[in-house]
């Protein structure tokens, strides 16, 4: 079990990673406070040792999306709306990026995950498909699907 | 290129109230750990406990022996492994009558006798020595002995004239079958055996007395004019037979006979011993009479069984 020293450190380095995963995944701000003390629990009891800080990330990335998946699949979740439900995460949304982020968001969760962590983490298909546990081929047909959907929506060259 | 999508991810953070709250969360977390251990604790022994009473319950009501008690109150009681008497079972109208005054459940067995015997209920049937069988039946032979120690010794305190035998278990459900107690049903076999004419019918309605007398009758002992002399009226039997545990030795099987549980045994039959003799030369018939001392049986029988 990891101290409560540890638990602040990973929280400022990895909340930002965390949120951005939830924000793909999950429509309102108390569900993604859920998955906040569900993720950093799990890291807290986590009794494993980490090779480097981008083992560390990773190890989280891949925890946030079990959570979140976790989190959509129960029962409460598929039988219930919240009322707060639809304009929250546009709220949440700069102004100046709402059009790309929803164009991301109105993706297919498999799409969304795999533009967010080829766009903004920056890993390689061939890291994306270690960590998501898929096939290499299979990561570049998604982003080649996502880029193309994207592209649709937003128009530009820029999604190639 | 990927510089919008980039941007765009760039501009969603997690709020400080967010990772405050987490922080928070995280400090407090593991106090509810443990508070979740407990709690799983607390359900695994309630559980626990619920089952361990459910089965204690089953185990206490469970009956390992049966004693029937005999006057003219017929009754039966159901003994768990803890000796306490778990139901009480009234095979005649005078044992409901003597069995709603007392509280015999949950006693012990050995309390419950004593209980019975110096109720006022059933002062009424104990008068003038009247017999008290007591059949014990038990799949345990060593508790069955045990429990026939201890019921000759508490009804011999208040009783003078107690027999006290052992039964097995299926001649007890064959009783219960039958809507007899196992004292009347073990008895009735006896008498079976010397009379095969004889029905449960006519002996379900008898006292024990009246019983011990038929079975001593048959059995063509020494003083039948005695009970001769009881019966000739036609009364139910109210003075028993001092000597029927001779007689009755046979009829328990592996039954302990006990005339007098107290310790002072040895001066009680003596007495009885006397009062034999004395009835003896009181008596002036013959033994070519018994015959005749034996109808007399028979029709008394008759009589009450019609009655």
């Amino acid at each position: 079990m990891r101290s409560e020293q540890e638990a602040a450190r990973a929280i400022e380095l990895y909340a930002d990673t965390v949120r951005r995963i939830c924000m793909l995944h999950l429509k309102s701000d108390s569900d993604t406070e859920d998955i906040f003390q569900t993720v950093f629990l799990k890291y807290v009891l986590y009794s494993g040792a980490f090779e480097n800080e981008e083992h560390e990330k990773a190890w989280l990335i891949r925890v946030t999306l079990n959570a979140c998946k976790d989190f959509m699949k129960s029962f409460f979740r598929s039988h219930t709306v919240s009322l707060d439900e639809i304009e929250e995460v546009i709220a949440d949304v700069p102004e100046d990026h709402s059009d790309v982020l929803e164009a991301v968001l109105s993706l297919p969760p498999k799409y969304k995950t795999v533009i967010y962590l080829y766009f903004y983490e920056q890993y390689s298909a061939v890291e994306i498909s270690r960590l998501l546990g898929k096939n290499v081929n299979t990561v570049y047909t998604l982003l080649a699907r996502a880029k193309a959907m994207l592209k649709e929506q937003l128009g530009g060259e820029e999604f190639e | 290129m990927s510089n919008r999508i980039y941007d765009a991810f760039d501009s969603v953070y997690a709020g400080q109230k967010l990772k405050e709250k987490t922080k928070a969360y995280l400090s407090q977390k593991p106090g509810r750990r443990q508070s979740s251990f407990t709690r799983y604790a607390a359900a695994a022994a309630c559980i626990l406990s619920a089952l361990l009473g459910v089965g204690g319950y089953a185990l206490y009501m469970t009956p390992v022996a049966a004693i029937s008690i005999d006057v003219n109150p017929s009754m039966e009681w159901e003994v768990n492994r803890l000796d306490r008497v778990v139901s009480v079972i009234c095979y005649n109208k005078e044992a409901e009558h003597v069995a709603e005054k007392l509280h015999l459940k949950h006693r012990k067995y050995d309390e419950a006798i004593t209980a019975l015997l110096t109720s006022r209920e059933m002062s009424a049937y104990l008068a003038e020595d009247a017999a008290v069988s007591i059949s014990v039946a038990a799949e345990d032979e060593a508790r069955s002995i045990r429990m026939q120690g201890r019921a000759a010794e508490c009804a011999g305190e208040h009783c003078r004239n107690v027999s006290c035998h052992g039964g097995n278990v299926s001649d007890r459900q064959a009783a219960s079958e039958a809507g007899v107690s196992l004292g009347k049903y073990e008895a009735f076999l006896v008498l079976q055996e010397l009379d095969p004419s004889i029905t449960l019918n006519e002996v379900s309605g008898m006292c024990m007395g009246e019983i011990q007398t038929l079975i001593r009758a048959y059995q063509g002992q020494e003083d039948a004019e005695q009970t001769d002399v009881y019966h000739a009226n036609g009364r139910h039997c109210r003075k028993c037979m001092e000597n029927a545990g001779q007689g009755n030795g046979n009829a328990g099987g592996t039954g302990i006979e006990n005339q007098n549980g107290q310790d002072s045994g040895n001066a009680g039959s003596q007495e009885m011993e006397n009062k034999d003799s004395q009835t003896e030369t009181n008596g002036s018939r013959e033994n070519g009479q018994e015959n005749d001392s034996n109808k007399g049986y028979r029709r008394h029988r008759h009589n009450h069984h019609h009655g």
